[in-house]
């Protein structure tokens, strides 16, 4: 589904002493089926940009448009379509509730009427996605769990209701590195496959550079930058006076570059491990020009 | 000479309660000790058993098998439970959570309130310990007002103002915008040479486990494998199976020599690239 920002605004504690600007004026247009990575420093406003998509916010003033449907400051998103937003919170004791793993996961397809059994069925599947044993798992608490294994549940939870369009608001923070790339990579199989729209919050700035066709770059509440992730990372300093970086790949080949002739440079694109590495192996191979 | 123990774990069990009555081991027989002034970094896969550690190491937990001493102290010693939590103190993942004053000093004066320090050395000790964690010109501010890493700083200097002998960082950079985490790093790394804090990093970034004195790698409840971050790292496929990786020079480095190329083991970058380079202009 394509979704836009029109002059979207958004005021915490409106009239109360306690008033807070954080998003302001923001407009952009996410084409159906991208991948966005959404980088910016703390506080910059990246939850606050993605809770107005399900209706957890509205906006202060603007109008935000995801595929049909309209949502303005007068104007929430319709119940019936709420389920084609799925989100996994940034804190995943924030959504969790349910008294076992079964019933969280399961909540989603049953409150949207899809049959117990079928419910179930999609918890397997999707708890399987995030490394995690069904029957090993599901009648433990939510609450009685490690911080990984808390944020994986409520990941399924989200998988499970098999959405349309998938938020995910730093959803590998606390995961161990292989429970991160394993669910990273379900995570976009399953955005191929399904053809979803979906919007990743991360601030690991290989994971944007790795999945993400379009980047957004929060700073102060404002949209401050978009693009490819090569046109984002080229912008190094930029970045780093907004609390952010480059990937670890894009740093290595610049310190490279320094110490090689400038017609030997690497290309500064390479944000990719496994390129990187491709590239390296070829130039070693390579005999030697000139 | 050798350094003395700050804390040692004799055979630690410990289990949770789970449904129905049974008890769910998740400690099975844990032998460790950590050195008075090191850097120490935890890594371990989800569920591993990391911050059940930690939460022994302050008494929050206390064990069901085995002994844990602290500085000499046995953490069962119920006499000794808050003078323990005040040597040992403890840094979690969200920022949000662990600020609760109306300004960054009053925060800070929380623990220094409940231990009933008087309002002069109080006065003495927030300015010292928001001095240590650079924050000094926030004493005022509103803790909302601050950056990810501002408040894990401000977090910090609330156990600094205790005069702490331990700090652990439970995935303390895990929510954290890169300069955030780098920011809180730094701080640890300066605290643990300059002020002599012993420093128990949790973490699932290998590249921060980079230059700790030791590394310690837990495997579903057991301890997997201690060393120098060196000797550890080097165990790439190991380390791999257990779910875990390595910091991204090992990784380009382990790639390159599988392939034939010669490089020497290197943790940070600057020595990888100048080996490459040299192999790149000589090829
Ligand atoms: N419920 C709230 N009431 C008042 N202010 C809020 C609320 N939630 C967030 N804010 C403020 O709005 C701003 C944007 O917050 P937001 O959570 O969107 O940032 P973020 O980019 O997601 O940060 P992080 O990387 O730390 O998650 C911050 O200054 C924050 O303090
Ligand atoms: N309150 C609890 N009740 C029952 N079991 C628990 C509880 N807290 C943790 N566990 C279990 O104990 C084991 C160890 O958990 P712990 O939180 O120590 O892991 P961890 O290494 O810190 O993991 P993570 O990397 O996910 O933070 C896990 O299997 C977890 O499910
Ligand atoms: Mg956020
Ligand atoms: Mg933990």
């Amino acid at each position: 589904m394509q979704i836009t920002f029109d002059q979207v605004s958004h005021m915490y504690g409106k009239g109360t002493p306690f008033e807070r600007l954080a998003l302001q004026n923001i407009s952009l247009t996410i084409p159906s089926g991208a991948f966005v990575g959404i980088i910016g420093q703390t506080g910059s406003g990246k939850s606050t940009l993605i809770q107005h998509l399900n209706g957890l916010l509205t906006p202060t003033s603007g109008k935000i448009t995801i595929g049909d449907v309209v949502i303005t400051p007068s104007q929430r998103i319709p119940h019936a379509r709420r389920k084609d937003i799925g989100l996994v919170f940034q804190y995943p004791e924030h959504q969790l509730f349910e008294e076992t793993v079964a019933k969280d996961v399961c909540f989603g397809p049953l409150n949207f009427e899809l049959p117990p059994n079928m419910a179930e069925a999609r918890a397997r599947e999707a708890l399987e996605i995030v490394g995690l044993d069904y029957e090993t798992m599901k009648d433990r608490s939510p609450f009685q769990l490690s911080g990984g294994q808390m944020r994986r549940v409520a990941i399924a939870g989200v998988l499970a209701m098999q959405p349309k369009v998938l938020v995910l608001d730093e959803p590998t923070a606390g995961l161990d590195p292989a429970g991160r790339k394993a669910i990273l990579e379900g995570i976009h199989r399953i955005h191929r496959e399904q053809k979803l729209t979906t919007l990743l919050v991360t601030h690991s700035m290989e994971e944007a550079a790795r999945y993400a066709d379009l980047m957004l770059v929060m700073a102060g509440g404002e949209l401050v930058m978009q693009g490819r992730p090569e046109e984002v990372f080229q912008q190094a300093e930029l970045l780093r006076t907004l609390s952010l970086d480059v990937p670890e790949t894009v740093s290595f080949i610049s310190r490279i570059n320094q110490s090689l002739p400038d017609k030997e440079s690497l290309p500064t694109t390479l944000y990719r491990e496994e390129e990187l590495i491709a590239h390296l192996l070829e130039r070693l191979s390579a005999p030697k020009e000139c | 000479m050798k350094p003395e123990n700050l804390l040692t774990f004799s055979d630690v069990t410990f289990s949770y309660d789970g449904e129905e009555g049974q008890r769910v081991k998740v400690l099975k027989g844990v032998d460790l000790s950590i050195a008075k002034g090191s850097f120490v970094s935890v890594l371990g896969h989800n569920g591993s058993g990391k911050s059940t550690l930690a939460k022994l190491m302050n008494a929050l937990l206390l064990p069901e098998g085995g002994k844990i001493l602290v500085s000499g102290v046995d953490t069962k010693d119920g006499e000794m439970i808050w003078e323990i939590r005040r040597h040992v103190g403890m840094v979690f993942q969200n920022p949000d959570n662990q600020i609760v004053g109306a300004t960054v000093e009053d925060d800070v004066a929380f623990g220094l309130e409940n231990m009933g320090v008087d309002p002069k050395e109080m006065r003495n000790r927030i300015d010292e310990a928001l001095l240590s964690v650079g924050m000094e010109k926030y004493a005022l501010a509103q803790p909302y007002r601050l950056s990810g890493g501002q408040k894990q700083r401000v977090a910090i200097a609330g156990i600094m103002a205790m005069r702490p002998s331990v700090i652990i960082l439970d995935e303390a950079t895990a929510m954290l915008d890169p300069q955030g985490r780098q920011e809180v790093m730094h701080l640890a790394r300066r605290l643990n040479r300059e002020e002599g804090i012993t420093v128990v990093n949790i973490t699932h970034f290998p590249e921060e486990a980079i230059d700790s004195d030791r590394v310690i790698v837990m495997e579903n409840g057991e301890v997997l494998m201690e060393g120098h971050p060196a000797e550890v790292f080097s165990q790439v496929d190991r380390l791999q199976q257990a779910g875990l990786d390595v910091p991204f020079v090992v990784r380009v480095r382990h790639e390159l020599i599988a392939k034939g190329y010669d490089l020497p083991f290197e943790l940070h970058q600057e020595e990888l690239v100048e080996h490459l380079c040299r192999l790149l202009l000589t090829r």
